[in-house]
């Protein structure tokens, strides 16, 4: 089958006059100062739920690791130097040189973390135009 | 700044959306201001429920807000708002089963429904005898004026869906429309 024209893409977009009339025709809603107002307020709200949350879970993470510090401060001490180890564990051996130490900031696992979500986050934009 | 949203209704849109990416809550009250009327007139065709309609109106400009910052051109902001708001109402029935529904109907409902006489010439009661994938790209076409690629890249709907409901969608509308006209003028002339 052969593929559309020009003309023939045109003519299939072409509108209904009546319904276009009627559609130019209906009425477009006036600005509307509480609708605005209304829309600024949920805006506010929503800022003040994200910082409430944002704060409680920073908040509720803290005691977590307090409690458990005062209840098991070994075992907190330890699990914080197997986070940070692994995290800064490097991908690729790259022995003692001035190599190992220039590329160090960007051969970890944490390095990849960040640049993983870095990705994601530059993917989502793109996807949202 | 002091006195800055005085000279805020005379800024060109592209200013305004820029500044309010910056995170100026003047300029985006000035966008919300201007855009308003062409979201809560599409969300009213779609919905035919005034308050729904605002209700969906103000959850666009929220997402708006919230994302305005991943908007790279400026120039693109009218078309980007198109399809936060296309996507709030695709959520908005999602979230109804709304569009599974509809899928269901049969595929030809060229007659007016029996309870046509009482749409009235009223566009957006006329809209809603129409099943909810043929609504949303009709009034893409003729109210947003969207051309067919730009639906499918909105809605997700294959071309030869969005085409199929185009057509459909406006000939069952001229049909209703008709349909009342008649019932109308009967009613005038006895």
């Amino acid at each position: 089958m052969n593929e559309p024209t020009v003309i023939e893409n045109l003519a299939a977009e072409t509108r209904d006059p009546l319904l276009q009339a009627l559609f130019t025709q209906a009425e477009p809603l006036a600005p509307d100062e509480e609708f605005t107002e209304a829309v600024i307020e949920r805006t506010r709200r929503f800022k003040r739920r994200f910082l409430a949350g944002i704060g409680g879970g920073a908040l509720a993470f803290a005691v977590i690791v307090l409690a458990s510090y005062l209840a098991f401060p070994v075992l907190v001490t330890e699990w914080a130097t197997l986070a940070f180890g692994f995290i800064s564990t490097p991908i690729v051996s790259l022995g003692e040189g001035w190599l190992a130490w220039l590329l160090a900031p960007i051969n970890t696992v944490g390095a990849i973390l960040v640049a993983l979500y870095k990705l994601i986050r530059v993917a989502s934009r793109k996807a949202m135009g | 700044v002091t006195g800055a949203s005085s000279w805020y209704p005379d800024t060109p849109e592209p200013l305004l959306v820029n500044l309010a990416r910056g995170g100026d809550r003047g300029a985006f009250e000035e966008v919300v201001r201007r855009r308003q009327g062409q979201v809560r007139s599409l969300m009213r065709h779609l919905s035919n429920d005034a308050t729904l309609a605002d209700d969906l109106a103000q959850q666009v400009f929220l997402q708006v807000w919230l994302r305005l910052r991943t908007l790279r051109k400026v120039g693109a902001f009218p078309g980007w708002l198109k399809r936060i708001a296309v996507n709030t109402w695709l959520q908005h029935v999602r979230r109804n089963d709304a569009l599974e529904a509809s899928r269901e109907l049969p595929e030809t409902t060229e007659a007016p429904p029996e309870s046509s006489p009482a749409v009235g010439l009223d566009l957006d009661q006329a809209l809603a005898t129409l099943s909810e994938p043929m609504r949303l790209c009709l009034v893409l076409s003729y109210h947003e004026g969207m051309s067919h690629g730009e639906i499918v890249e909105a809605t997700g709907m294959p071309l030869g869906t969005v085409k199929s409901n185009i057509q459909r969608g406006a000939k069952q509308l001229r049909t209703v429309l008709a349909a009342y006209r008649e019932t109308e003028s009967n009613e005038t002339e006895s």
